[in-house]
């Protein structure tokens, strides 16, 4: 809510304190934003209504593409599939990134710098790279198996089960939960832990009351910045499962790769769309819940 | 002026009893390497407003987190009545604390701040009585082992908030709040557990100088009817004279002096207490025999003795103690050098042959005008030289 406080303040300095063209800067930027996000969205848009009838001299606009997509069990599993994927990911991460992010923010400020550093060091490598790696070590012949076998037991095929996906998706996007819910427990003062103390709070209740109803916009971040790309990505799934089932992604890129439908799979990248804003808009709801009380009240003061 | 009149009207505490509630011995405190309390020694007593007073860096709050528990001290002991509670942590002891900034939860509104040291007592009652009593005496056990109802805690709550004069909060979210509010909801709740010493840490550095005022005489007040003892941190010299039963004096982690403040105003100890409690005219002297003491060349009557012959001293004399008055007629002559209106008073500044004298004073004197200066045998105040303290 301070946070809230504070972009207000400064939005009031930006507006009053117009750097002459310093505008301008930014025509590239949005020029990009305007040709390859806006444009290409509003062409899924377009794609996604066109009937099957439309020819190069007529457009015929309808919802057989959606139609089609939620008529197929085949295509409601995949989404299913996708989203359970992705959650059960997202609460691994936090259940992992959670109390990891908790030592960090603990721990002095040398050990901190290379906790972190740890913890983001992987993204420098490129994402296929490491999920090939991971792909490797899950093979019937890796490594994984042949520790396995020391102790007798037979070679197993990790690819065909969603545990393999799920390790890769938790691996690759493990730091994005626990960068934001480090920062937010780094951002909670040191004095009101001291004061939870002061009032006879033992350190378990120090956590439960004071630190981690405050770092729930961390946790709500973290969830979000993982939720999202789980949810669609492609990679992990291409590599780590052996496509014994489409997931959701999948199901979109052969739409549009192998000559496909694009109208299809603009449809179906729009529902998967939606339901990712409608989680994201749910989580961030619940996070406004506790500011839309504070704003009420604030309303209500009565100079005394 | 200003200040003696402040102290008047604060009527000391009668039911003040010199039972010592809190022993501090020996105390020291290092930080790599950096000795930030050199050794302190100090008797609390029950029922005390007690003031730690002394320029940021003295070790004042240092103190003040080890009696709290929220430091441990290199070496020496805090005797909580005569028991040692150094293995005792912040939330097993019986003090609490009114931070500097408040520290009130953000996610509480003002009725769950206030309410939330009952809540967690409710929770722990049991074993943080067996603790209490193992460590403490069974003496204390008996307000903490009650458990309260939802119904008493929101009645404790509402007296608390009345008690600071914030009736009708409860709902009140904490950034809805001003400064001087969130202080006082800050005090309620370190109260409502009612400790046996509250600890507060600079807590009026935040306000503006309207609202400090009307806060001491609140705090005072408030301490005065609750009967609980008072470890005050401050710098502000005119706030520790104001509340405090007892000032202790600081620097570099050393007390320099103990006294009520009566007796650190008027009898500072040496040099640095006389100026950082209230301005002083401090004069190098001589001091010729008992009650005899020569500075700037005069041999001037004083009530002080016990010095050795010839002793170096340090003459005070404060500002207010000065009168100005015709020339020729008072000890010193000299010249009203420079004019300041203060409000209350005019600070002038006189050069007499040997120095400059700082002299409160409500009567306007002309710049120029040729005067000398008076001041009685009582108005002088001899201490020893403070050699070996670097300034």
């Amino acid at each position: 809510m301070l946070a809230v406080k504070n972009s207000k303040n400064n939005r009031k300095f930006f507006r009053k304190h117009k750097i002459d063209g310093f505008e301008l800067l930014a025509t590239p930027y949005f020029a990009i934003v305007l040709i390859l996000i806006l444009l290409p969205v509003l062409m899924i848009g377009l794609y996604a209504f066109l009937g099957s009838e439309t020819t190069s001299d007529m457009i015929v606009f309808s919802f057989e593409n959606f139609v089609r997509f939620f008529s197929s069990k085949e295509n409601l599993i995949a989404l299913w599939k996708s989203l359970k994927l992705a959650l059960i990911s997202t609460i691994i991460c936090l259940i992992i990134g959670y109390p990891f992010a908790y030592f960090i923010a603990g721990a002095s400020q040398k050990v901190r710098n290379g906790l972190i550093l740890l913890v983001t060091a992987p993204m420098w490598i490129n994402m296929l790279l490491r999920v090939y790696a991971w792909r490797q070590i899950f093979d019937m012949q890796g490594p994984l198996n042949s520790i396995l076998g020391w102790f007798g037991i037979e070679a197993i095929d990790f690819l065909a089960y969603d545990f393999a996906a799920i390790v890769g998706m938790v691996y690759v996007y493990l730091p994005f939960m626990i960068i934001p819910i480090y920062t937010t427990l780094m951002k909670i003062e040191r004095s009101y832990i001291e004061s939870a103390l002061d009032l006879g709070a033992k350190p378990k209740q120090v956590f439960s009351k004071i630190i981690l109803p405050l770092s729930i916009p961390g946790v709500l971040s973290g969830v979000t910045m993982v939720l999202l790309p789980t949810a669609t990505t492609l990679v992990i799934p291409e590599y780590l499962s052996k496509n014994n089932y489409a997931l959701i992604g999948n199901l979109i890129e052969m739409n549009f790769k192998s000559g496909g439908d694009w109208g299809y799979g603009s449809a179906v990248s729009l529902i998967l769309g939606a339901i990712i804003m409608i989680l994201v808009f749910m989580a961030n709801r619940f996070d406004r819940l506790g500011d839309a009380k504070e704003k009420s009240s604030i309303r209500s003061v009565k100079k005394i | 002026m200003v200040i003696k009149q402040q102290q008047k009207k604060i009527v000391k505490n009668t039911n003040k009893s010199d039972k010592p509630l809190i022993e501090l011995i020996g105390l020291t405190k290092e930080y790599n390497g950096n000795i930030v309390l050199k050794g302190i020694n100090l008797t609390i007593n029950e029922n005390e407003f007690v003031t730690l007073l002394g320029p940021s860096g003295c070790g004042k709050t240092t103190t003040l987190r080890i009696i709290g528990g929220f430091e441990k001290p290199t070496s020496g002991q805090v005797l909580f009545d005569g028991k040692d509670i150094d293995e005792l942590e912040s939330y097993q002891r019986p003090s609490n604390t009114v931070f500097q900034k408040y520290a009130l939860f953000p996610h509480y509104n003002v009725e769950e701040n206030v309410a939330f040291g009952l809540t967690i007592r409710n929770i722990n009652n049991t074993k943080l009585t067996t603790r209490i009593r193992r460590k403490l005496g069974s003496k204390h056990v008996s307000e903490t082992e009650k458990v309260y109802s939802k119904e008493m805690i929101a009645k404790k709550v509402t007296k608390m908030l009345k008690l600071v004069g914030l009736e009708g909060f409860e709902k009140r979210q904490i950034s809805s709040l001003s400064g001087g509010q969130q202080q006082r909801v800050a005090i309620a709740r370190a109260l409502i557990n009612e400790p046996k010493v509250l600890l507060l840490d600079e807590p009026l550095g935040a306000l503006d100088l309207k609202l400090r005022q009307e806060m001491q005489y609140e705090l005072k007040e408030i301490q005065r009817n609750t009967g609980i003892t008072f470890i005050f941190v401050t710098h502000d010299q005119e706030e520790a004279l104001t509340m405090s039963d007892k000032i202790v004096v600081m620097r570099d982690g050393i007390i320099q002096q103990v006294g009520t403040p009566e007796d650190i105003y008027n009898e500072p100890l040496n040099e640095f207490v006389a100026n950082f409690v209230g301005e002083s005219n401090i004069i190098d002297g001589n001091m010729k025999k008992d009650y005899l003491v020569n500075f700037d060349g005069k041999d001037i009557e004083c009530v002080d003795r016990g010095f050795s012959s010839n002793e170096q001293v340090n003459v005070v004399i404060r500002p207010e103690d000065i009168d100005i008055v015709p020339e020729g007629e008072g000890v010193f002559d000299g010249i009203v050098d420079y004019v300041i209106f203060k409000g209350v008073h005019f600070e002038i500044d006189v050069k007499t042959s040997n120095r400059i004298y700082t002299i409160h004073t409500t009567d306007y004197q002309e710049e120029g005008k040729k005067v000398a200066i008076k001041f009685g045998p009582e108005d002088i105040h001899i201490m020893e030289k403070l050699e070996n303290v670097s300034r």
